[in-house]
Order: C-alpha cells, then sequence, then structure tokens
C-alpha cells in the first residue's frame, strides 16, 4: 500500500513538473485599424511598437510578452467587437486605438472596467484630455496651446479663409484640427471655414469649388494617400494654394504617392523626421534594418509607447498600478526630446512646422 | 560441513524484485521506444516529401507568374509605341493578373494608364517619388518592385518595370491575390491551410490562414517564428516550430527571382494525431504492464522469501533454543521440498539433542566418578603414611607391652603421634571436603597458593610411584590475582598431572619428572604442564582433546578427562589449551587472560 502511495505521488509529481509552467505571460493587446485604406497609420504603430518588443525578445524579467494584435477596420462596430474580445480574454492592457474615432469607442469601454489600461500612441482628439480614467497617451492633444506653432503661422501668414477637405471617417480628429484654427481666423479677420468638403467628393468637384471660393489656405484631414492623390490632382489644376496637411497623412506614402506636388506642403508635428537625434537615428536604423523601409512618425512614436511600457513593466507587470507608476515617472527620453505626462495621462511635447522640401519632411 | 562464503551481502527481498523488474521493465521500455521512434521518423518522412513536393510547385507557379508577366513586359516594350494606349487597355484583358498599366515619362510624370478599378488618380500626377521609380533614375530598365497593398484593391499586388524607350517606362502592375487563391487549394486534413508565401522584407504575400496578415501587413521577422527557425536558413529540411503555441511541422524554401519564402507547414498535433493516439495507448498500456509486473514482481518474491522467512524464524528460534512454528505455508515445489527436509532436520536435531542430553548426562556421570575416584585415591596416599605412623605407635605399644617394655613415658609419645597423625587425617578430610564443596563462583585468587594447594594435594601421589614433582612458583615473589572460578582450574592441572603420572608409571620411566611452570607474559598466564615421559605420538597428538579417546587401559581412564579439561579451559574460563612435544615428552600449556 505504501509503495502505491509512493507510486502515485511519485506520478502526480512528474505530471505536476510537466505541466508546471513557469510565470504566466504578460498579455498585451493591441488596436489599431491595420488593413484598408486607414492601414498605413495603424501598421505604422504596431510595426515600431512590435520593434521595441522584437529587441527584448518579447520577454520582460522571467514572463513572456504576448502581444494580441487586433485590426477595428477603423469601423465603430468592429472597434466595439475587437476591445470586447480582448476584455473577455482577460487582456488588461490595451494599447490603441491609432484614431481618434476608435479611440473614443474603446475609452468607455474600458473605463466600465477596473484595473484596466488603455494607452494610445497616436490618439489626439481634444475630448480625452483632462480625465482621470483608464485612458492616458503619449500623442498631444489637439489644443490650441500645443499647436501653437502652427497658429503663430496661421496669424503670420494672416490666414482668414480657410478651404477644409477631411475625412468623414475621422470626423472627430478633423474636427479637433477645425477647432483650433476657428479662433485664429477670427482673429485675423476671417469668419468661418470657407468650405468644408470630405475626401471622397470626386477630385473634380473639389477642384471646382476650390476654384470658386477664395481662400488663403486648404487644410487636408485625411491619411497619407488620400491626401497626397488629391493634392496631385489640386496642383495639376494650377491651384497654388498653401496647403497644410495633417499629422495622420505624415508618412513616406504621402511623399511617395504626391511626388513634386507635395512639395512646400506644411505640417504640425512633434516628430522631425530628419532629427539628427542619436535615439531617433538609431530607430530609423534599426527599423530599416528590420523592415526595410523608412519609419514614419507613428511607427516612432508606436517605439516610444512600447518603450516605456517596457520600462513600467519591467518594475512591476501589475496593470492594475501600471497607470499611477507610468504617471509617477512622469517624464520619459522620446526618441526626440522628453515625453512628460501630466497628472491625467496626456503629454505634452513640442510641436512645430514642417513641410516637405526636396521629397523629405523638414523642419521649416 | 557446509561453509558459508559471504561476498558484499545484498538482501534477497530487495534485490529479487528489482531484478525482476529491471529485466521485464527495461527491455519493455526500450523495445517500445525503439519502436515508436522508428514508427514517428517514418512517419515526419513521409511529410517531409510530401511537403516538399508542394514547395516545388509552389515554386513552379510563382516562376511561371513571374515569366508570364515578364513577357508581357517584353511585348510592352515591343507594341506600346506602335499601338499605344489600345495596348494599355488590351493588356490586362488579356493577361488577367495584370491590373493596371501604367506610362511614365522619364521624369515620373504619368503619361498614359489604364486600370480595372479606379484609384483616383489622373494624367499628370507626379510618382517621381515612389520607390519603384528610383532604379529607373539609376539607369536600370527592367526589374520588380517590392510587394505591396494595393491603394484601392488592398490586395497585395507588385509592379514590374520595363523601359520601352529613351523617355517612356512602362508599369505593369501584377495582381498577386491569384496566388492568394491557388494557395487555398493546399489544404491540410483540418482544412487549415498549408501554405503562405513572404516576400523578401518579411511581408505576407499570402496567407490564407490568416488572410488579416496579409492585408495587415504583418511582418514575419518580428515573431517569434521566424527567429527561430528561418532565421537560420533551412531551407527544404524538416522544421518543427511553434507559431501562436500550435506546434506546426512543415520545410520552407525560397524562390530564385524574387526571393520570396515559401513556407509549407501543417499543425504538427492534427498530421500525428494518430501516432499520438498509438503513443497515448501504448505508453497507457506499458504503464499498466510495469504497474502489473511491479505487482507480480512483489507477489512472487513475497511468495518465495515468506516461507523463507519463516524457515528462518523457526531457525533462530532453535538456535535460541525455543520450540519453532510447524506451520510453514508453501507456494512452490522446492520449497515445499526445502520446508519438508526442514522439518525433518528439524527432527533429527531434537533426537540428536536429546541423545547428546543423555550422553551429556553420562558423561557427567562418568566425571564425576572419575573424580571420585581420583580424589579417593589422593585421600589413599594422603593417608598411608598417617596411617602407617598411626598402626607403627600402635603396634609398638602393643609389642612392648607384650614383651613388657612398655614404659609409662613411652605411652605419651605414641599416643602423641597416633593423635597427630588422626589429626592429619581428619585435616585431610577437611581439605578434600573442602576442595571438592568449593562453590562455583567467580572470586579473586593468587594464583600461586591456589596451585601450591592444588600440588600439595596430589604431591603425595606423585611421589609415591617416584615421580618428582618440579615447580618455580616458589620462585615467583609477586603474587598473581586472578578472577576466576578457582575449582575448575584445579581440577584441570591436577587432570594433566595425573595424566603424566600414568604415562610416566607405564612407560617405566627412570627419574621420571613432571614440571609445572606458571609464566606471566603481556597480561597473560601461561600455566606448563611437561613431562619426560617421552611425547605423545603425532598421529595421536590432534585427536588427545576429543572424547572418549583414551590410550590408557580401560581401568585407568574414560578418555574424558582431557576433555574435559579443554571444555573447562575455553568455555568456562575463556582460555585456551593446547599441546605439544617437547625433547622430554609432552609439554601441555594453559592459557589465561588476566583480564
Amino acid at each position: 500500500m505504501k509503495r502505491f502511495i509512493i507510486l502515485y505521488l511519485f506520478i502526480v509529481l512528474l505530471f505536476n513538473a510537466c505541466s508546471n509552467k513557469q510565470e504566466d505571460d504578460i498579455k498585451i493587446g493591441f488596436i489599431a485599424g491595420l488593413s484598408g485604406k486607414y492601414s498605413s497609420l495603424g501598421t505604422s504603430i504596431r510595426d515600431g511598437f512590435l520593434l521595441a518588443f522584437d529587441e527584448i525578445n518579447y520577454r520582460i524579467n522571467n514572463q513572456n510578452v504576448k502581444v494580441i494584435i487586433k485590426d477595428d477596420k477603423q469601423d465603430s462596430k468592429v472597434a466595439k467587437q475587437v476591445i470586447e474580445s480582448l476584455i473577455k480574454d482577460g487582456v488588461k492592457l490595451i494599447v490603441g486605438n491609432a484614431t481618434s474615432s476608435m479611440t473614443a469607442i474603446s475609452v468607455p469601454i474600458v473605463n466600465k472596467h477596473k484595473n484596466m489600461l488603455l494607452i494610445s500612441a497616436t490618439a489626439s482628439g481634444g475630448e480625452f484630455t483632462k480625465k482621470d480614467d483608464n485612458f492616458i497617451r503619449i500623442q498631444v492633444e489637439h489644443s490650441a496651446k500645443r499647436y501653437h506653432a502652427l497658429l503663430e503661422y496661421i496669424e503670420k501668414e494672416k490666414i482668414k479663409d480657410i478651404f477644409f477637405i477631411y475625412d468623414p471617417n475621422n470626423y472627430k480628429y478633423a474636427k479637433g484640427y477645425k477647432k483650433i484654427l476657428q479662433d485664429t481666423i477670427v482673429k485675423n479677420g476671417g469668419d468661418k471655414f470657407v468650405a468644408n468638403v470630405p475626401i471622397n467628393t470626386p477630385y473634380k468637384d473639389i477642384v471646382k469649388k476650390l476654384k470658386s471660393t477664395k481662400h488663403d489656405l486648404i487644410l487636408i484631414v485625411g491619411n497619407s494617400v488620400d491626401s497626397a492623390n488629391v493634392i496631385q490632382y489640386i496642383r495639376l489644376n494650377k491651384i497654388n494654394t498653401k496647403i497644410l496637411a495633417s499629422g495622420w497623412a505624415k508618412t513616406m506614402d504621402f511623399i511617395q504617392n504626391g511626388g513634386k506636388s507635395v512639395e512646400g506642403v506644411l505640417f504640425s508635428t512633434g516628430y522631425d523626421d530628419s532629427s539628427k537625434d542619436k535615439a531617433f537615428v538609431d530607430f530609423v536604423n534599426k527599423f530599416k534594418e528590420k523592415y526595410n523601409k523608412i519609419p514614419s512618425v507613428f511607427a516612432a512614436q508606436g517605439y516610444e509607447l512600447a518603450q516605456i511600457l517596457i520600462q513600467n513593466l519591467k518594475k512591476s507587470s501589475n496593470i492594475a498600478t501600471l497607470k499611477d507608476r507610468i504617471l509617477k515617472v512622469k517624464k520619459y527620453d522620446g526618441l526626440q526630446g522628453d515625453i512628460i505626462f501630466d497628472k491625467y495621462g496626456d503629454v505634452f511635447r513640442e510641436y512645430f512646422m514642417m513641410e516637405v522640401k526636396n521629397g523629405q519632411y523638414s523642419k521649416k | 560441513m557446509i561453509t558459508v562464503t559471504k561476498i558484499k551481502l545484498k538482501s534477497l527481498k530487495s534485490s529479487l524484485p528489482l531484478y525482476l523488474i529491471i529485466f521485464s521493465v527495461i527491455p519493455l521500455i526500450m523495445i517500445t521506444s525503439f519502436t515508436l521512434y522508428n514508427m514517428l521518423q517514418s512517419n515526419k518522412d513521409t511529410v517531409l516529401h510530401k511537403h516538399q513536393q508542394i514547395l516545388n510547385q509552389v515554386k513552379y507557379e510563382i516562376n511561371n507568374l513571374i515569366n508570364n508577366v515578364e513577357s508581357s513586359g517584353e511585348f510592352t516594350k515591343e507594341n506600346y509605341p506602335i499601338e499605344g494606349h489600345r495596348l494599355l487597355v488590351g493588356m490586362p484583358k488579356v493577361k488577367q493578373h495584370i491590373t493596371a498599366m501604367l506610362i511614365l515619362d522619364n521624369n515620373g510624370i504619368l503619361k498614359d494608364f489604364s486600370e480595372t478599378v479606379s484609384s483616383n488618380i489622373y494624367k499628370g500626377y507626379d510618382f517621381s517619388n515612389q520607390s519603384y521609380f528610383a532604379p529607373i533614375l539609376q539607369g536600370k530598365d527592367k526589374y520588380w518592385t517590392e510587394v505591396y497593398l494595393s491603394s484601392t484593391t488592398q490586395l497585395p499586388s507588385i509592379s514590374y518595370i520595363i523601359r520601352v524607350d529613351s523617355n517612356t517606362i512602362a508599369v505593369l502592375v501584377v495582381d498577386l491575390s491569384r496566388l492568394e487563391y491557388f494557395s487555398e487549394k493546399f489544404k491540410s486534413l483540418d482544412n487549415s491551410s498549408m501554405l503562405s508565401i513572404i516576400d523578401k522584407n518579411g511581408l505576407y504575400v499570402t496567407n490564407p490562414d490568416n488572410k488579416d496578415s496579409v492585408s495587415q501587413r504583418e511582418n514575419i521577422k518580428t515573431s517569434n517564428m521566424y527567429k527561430s527557425i528561418m532565421d537560420k536558413q533551412n531551407y527544404n529540411k524538416q522544421i518543427i516550430f511553434y507559431d501562436n503555441d500550435i506546434k506546426y511541422i512543415g520545410t520552407y524554401g525560397i524562390t530564385q527571382k524574387l526571393k520570396w519564402t515559401i513556407l509549407v507547414k501543417e499543425k504538427y498535433n492534427y498530421i500525428f494525431a494518430k501516432f499520438n493516439n498509438i503513443l497515448l495507448f501504448t505508453i497507457l498500456f506499458v504503464l499498466i504492464l510495469i504497474i502489473l509486473l511491479v505487482y507480480f514482481a512483489q507477489r512472487l518474491s513475497k511468495s518465495i522469501l515468506k516461507p523463507l522467512d519463516t524457515l528462518n524464524e523457526s531457525i533462530n528460534k532453535i538456535a535460541s533454543g525455543k520450540s519453532p512454528d510447524e506451520n510453514i505455508k508453501v507456494y512452490y515445489n522446492e520449497l515445499a521440498e526445502l520446508a519438508k527436509n526442514f522439518v525433518i532436520m528439524q527432527k533429527k536435531i531434537e533426537e540428536r539433542e536429546k541423545e547428546n542430553r543423555q550422553k551429556d548426562r553420562q558423561l557427567y556421570d562418568s566425571i564425576k566418578m572419575v573424580q571420585m575416584g581420583e580424589m579417593i585415591g589422593n585421600i589413599a596416599h594422603q593417608w598411608r603414611q598417617p596411617l602407617s605412623v598411626i598402626s607403627t605407635s600402635a603396634s609398638g605399644l602393643k609389642m612392648n607391652h607384650e614383651f613388657g617394655l612398655l614404659k609409662n613415658e613411652d605411652i605419651p609419645k605414641h599416643m602423641d603421634a597416633i593423635v597427630k597423625s588422626s589429626q592429619y587425617l581428619s585435616e585431610t578430610i577437611d581439605t578434600f571436603r573442602d576442595f571438592i564443596k568449593e562453590k562455583k563462583e567467580i572470586k579473586s585468587i593468587n594464583l600461586q597458593k591456589r596451585i601450591k594447594d592444588t600440588l600439595n594435594i596430589i604431591s603425595a601421589t606423585i611421589k609415591n610411584n617416584n615421580i618428582e614433582l618440579k615447580t618455580n612458583i616458589d620462585d615467583i615473589q609477586e603474587p598473581i590475582i586472578i578472577n576466576m572460578v578457582a575449582g575448575e582450574l584445579d581440577q584441570v592441572i591436577i587432570n594433566i598431572i595425573n595424566n603424566a603420572k600414568d604415562v610416566l608409571v607405564e612407560k617405566h620411566i627412570e627419574n621420571a619428572w613432571i614440571k609445572l611452570e606458571l609464566v606471566e607474559k603481556n597480561n597473560k598466564i601461561l600455566i606448563t604442564i611437561e613431562d619426560n615421559g617421552g611425547g605423545i605420538p603425532s598421529d595421536i597428538l590432534p585427536k588427545v582433546f576429543d572424547p572418549y579417546f583414551t590410550t590408557k587401559h580401560q581401568s585407568l581412564g574414560t578418555g574424558l578427562g582431557l576433555h574435559m579439561s579443554y571444555q573447562i579451559i575455553t568455555d568456562s574460563l575463556h582460555g585456551k589449551l593446547y599441546v605439544n612435544n617437547t625433547k622430554n615428552g609432552a609439554k601441555f600449556t594453559i592459557e589465561l587472560s588476566l583480564f
């Protein structure tokens, strides 16, 4: 009998030894629009984000990091589904979403759950500002204060009439731009936006409208390819008004698809693509080596976000305290200067103007 | 006599089941493992062969597509200058994988185009910044671009660029979804796709199992799967890897021109489901077999060892004088035989013991008789002298009286002699009585004195036989004190001296002597008794201490004296008694330890 008990214990121990995994994985959800027209932003963030984890072989201390990637397809319904499925799978830390519109879907859902954290690399919508919730971001919000370089430019150039072309699928983001500029135009003696045209309007009609209105700036809020295509068409039709494009479009696709037509297009941005900062140059080289392409600012932001997470997860993998710990550290080394969180988890970063010059983004 | 040679003792109880288990379980496990391993290997070989064939077929298909597009490019080069826009419209209709054709000038300006799906491009668009235009600027005439997602269809596409003339460049946009359809046909048993194609940058070209990975531009280079297998360039070899915690088996190769990776894979557990079932069944079977083996080995060893234990216990009981159990349960013929023989042996031992006890009693009686005889002999010798004194005095008195010579003053003289002698006789009786009656208890004794007393008892007998008794006892000044049963040593000394005396008398040795020497050496007492009787013949020397062995005439010896002496010295006094011949005669040595 005694022998059988020993045998039984031995077998039990053996099974335990076999099934005894090390510590649990750290699960990180990642949501962005990864397919379709809007995928350039999402895939850029993802590539940068994964590069950082790839460098540490997806291991933090003794735990494996599992990044669960979901595509919100820039569709409200899908966005709701994917975040709910992640929550159902017990994922406490979610990176996302890429655009403000999609983030607006996820934030209230995440806020319903305790001990969760949603952290976005790029969502800039003003409505997320100054809220002590389960959402933080490393993107600067749309606000006059942070866009002062742009506003200075508007003021200096005495811009009064703006022709607004926007993507209706990310209207929240577009609205942010509009809101900031509104006051300054009024200050300059203008009234309101001379036209609000969705970017999916036939180009012919856009040009017609452009030709029929007086304007001193065209503001385009759309993705890179759409923005580039519409600018090509505008320039092809000899309309040479200054164009301000949104940060959303600021990828290499924009320059590649825009050719010489996008020369001189302005951006208000926190990232200098031609920066010689060592951290940034290193990142660009690593990215190029891995993916054989030049990283966009979004990839850089994805990478920065991953670095902030890694730095904090190294100290503890407890997601419940992660937000407080991230905000407590407050200041992080970004790829271009510091990233500084306020107590609500919004960041401050210096913004400046850039323009396309000789097929490259350069600081104005 | 059976002797037991002990060579590093092991317990039969643990060895027996262990050997049984080792010689049954180990071969069982080895044969099973070997068979299973071979089965697995041959299964793997079959799978590899299948995968390699798929790999080759896909490579062929890709090459076909590439060649097809390249020849379309050549056709465009030859015919566009003549046919113009008609060719652009016609080509996608004939070659369905070509979805768009662009004609650019040297500055990258779109001069003409045709497309099956509108992509919001117009003549005059500047494509000089497109990555695919850069090699033209470097002077290249024809080449393939990287794989990209079409901005209109969102499908993976690739373009073939060919210079038509000095200011005309043709871009043939190829829809790669055709490959996707092709890939989908290779399905594993579980209906999952076996095939994925990855471009040289690590992006999926087709991945029917996870189409999102194509549309989401998922890069395999950041996956653990890539690091663990594809970074090592094990082309065409079998690889086993994990992707999203699922185990796969497969192989991969690289296409020649575009350096695409073709990965053929199947879920390991699915392919080897049957094998896993067999494995599980076999392991379970072997486990049950092992448990049964262990159980039966235990039972077998128990059924063998239990009777042995009982036998052993019985032997122990016999050895310690208790009566053994009579009932021994056995399950095997051989053991039954052993038990039967054991019972017979046990009975025989009992019988012999009874006999021995009887013999011992006889022996004891004989010894008593001998001792009595000897004592009486000694008393007789002791008495002879005083008795003759008494007799002489009495008869002297009588004679003097008869002849009237008796003087009054003579009477007390003679009477005194008689009284003195009578007293001596009485003393002698006391001495002997004390000697015989002495209790068998250990006490501290003075060895010289004790031996001297003993010699006194027999000295008369010795002297009467004209034998000189030599001893060195008086030379030893320091008294030797020893703890022992005194009477026993006396008996032995008397025995040996008597024996010597008998021999000397029998052989009529002249100037006969017996010499007793006492030597203390290294905490040992050596008492030697030597005679000059010529020694013991060498053939009987080893037998002198055996019971009932005697050379004397029946009337003189029982053959028990020396045997008894030997028993007393070795068993009771824990000493040694041995004999050897000297040049004079036999020499007995009693060796006693002082402590």
